[in-house]
């Protein structure tokens, strides 16, 4: 079903709204809870959380690209998950990821509320456009999807090492492009 | 910078990049292009046979899937007849050690000698592992059938020939001009060309084929020590299976 006919279904409070979004989304919110949570139970809770709000939130909202709307409500909630997991269920392969981009959006960044945020997140848009297509994929896969080196690999059938080569190469030139752009820096 | 700040400008970049890489562009799903729909088209193309479908020459096979899996368990065959309209059953696991590891549903087109549209098909990838080697099963019921020509048969099974080809593949970026050497090695047939990776690459193509009970089955992989015999005897499993 295409996204327009989901919504619609939606704004009706039509409760096949779900079953829809579900069988469309459900896989790509279940691999990004997994992702972070490295767990399939919470993980599941986290997909019936994102399906919830997305029914309370839509409408008003119609969101121009349901995916993305939906993959956002899933990160948010597998993050507020994973911080109150405790200790022994953290997932260290999410806790590396969030490493590596940080090294490359200055620790000296100081942001002090929602609008300093969105325009730091709107220059690592426009840095990501002006990037390969390869580069730019692989680049969200690893840090909005929170897939693993290993998974990207294979998935794109390069080797681990090419993969954290280009990720680092990325990741170099997002900081040069905020130190160039930056009153951040 | 708190972590979640780190992770909320993260989370906020654009929506189109996003679905971008949820749906990538052909270009780069040709390089994983679950390989087996490349190597139908290369094969199609490139050595210099034509299938046909309803009286017609297809000269072109496109085809794409999510890089998000939509299985990452075994499917069943109510499953599989709802989402894509195949009734088969996918195996779990094969004798020699292959698991199922997950699925994913594509989305292909065969097209005639004018370009236009012959036959749009849905078709079923398994991905299959062992220690670090993987293999593709591709299943379709497109009406242009298997590709490989009967000369090519390892054996016949249950009324079923069971043809296999292996041969090395150079793949090149789209914008890869070919060099003195590569006509040579293309005129050879020491290596098949064909477009889409970001560097240059060669890859050992081993390629299994059969078509049973109105589906199409091809098993690829890559790179891998498996013999001949050991892939054939995988096709008698997944024959067996049904």
């Amino acid at each position: 079903m295409e996204d327009k006919e989901i919504i619609e279904l939606y704004f009706e409070k039509n409760e096949s709204a779900v079953k829809e979004t579900e069988l469309k989304y459900g896989a790509m919110i279940r691999a990004i809870a997994f992702n972070i949570l490295k767990n399939h139970s919470d993980s599941e809770e986290c997909e019936n959380d994102t399906y919830n709000i997305a029914w309370n939130k839509i409408p008003p909202e119609r969101p121009a690209f349901l995916g993305a709307f939906l993959g956002r409500i899933a990160r948010n909630i597998s993050f507020d998950k994973y911080h109150y997991n405790k200790a022994a269920k953290r997932n260290t392969d999410f806790d590396i990821t969030l490493s590596e981009i940080e090294c490359c959006i200055a620790s000296k960044i100081y942001v002090e509320n929602e609008t300093d945020k969105n325009m730091l997140s709107d220059m690592i848009s426009s840095f990501l456009k002006s990037v390969s297509f390869t580069k730019r994929i692989i680049f969200i896969r690893r840090y909005w999807y929170c897939d693993t080196i290993v998974k990207i690999a294979k998935d794109y059938g390069f080797s681990e090492s090419k993969v954290k080569s280009m990720l680092m190469r990325t990741r170099n030139a997002l900081k040069k492009y905020l130190e160039r752009n930056g009153e951040y820096i | 910078m708190i972590t979640k700040q780190l992770f909320d400008i993260i989370n906020n970049i654009s929506d189109d990049l996003i679905t971008e890489a949820a749906n990538p562009h052909k270009r780069i799903k040709r390089i994983r292009i679950s390989k087996v729909i490349l190597i139908a088209a290369v094969m199609v193309t490139l050595l210099g046979f034509t299938a046909w479908a309803a009286n017609m020459v297809i000269v072109s096979r496109t085809g794409h899937s999510s890089n998000i899996p939509d299985y990452y368990t075994v499917p069943t065959q109510a499953t599989l007849l709802k989402d894509i309209g195949i009734s088969m059953n996918v195996i779990d696991k094969f004798s020699n050690g292959y698991i199922f590891r997950e699925a994913s549903v594509g989305d292909n087109a065969d097209y005639g000698e004018n370009g236009q549209c012959v036959e749009k098909f849905k078709s079923l990838i398994c991905k299959y592992i062992f220690e670090d080697k993987d293999i593709s099963v591709h299943i379709d019921a497109a009406a242009a059938g298997t590709n490989l020509d009967d000369d090519k048969t390892a054996e016949v099974y249950k009324n079923t020939a069971i043809k296999y080809i292996s041969y090395q593949n150079k793949i090149v970026p789209s914008d890869y001009k070919l060099t003195a050497e590569d006509e040579a090695d293309k005129r050879s047939g020491r290596y098949v060309f064909s477009y889409g990776s970001d560097e240059v690459e060669i890859i050992d193509v081993q390629l299994i084929e059969f078509a049973y009970q109105g589906l199409n089955y091809s098993m690829c992989t890559f790179n891998n020590s498996l013999t001949r015999d050991a892939l054939v005897q995988m096709a008698r499993e997944f024959i067996d299976y049904q």
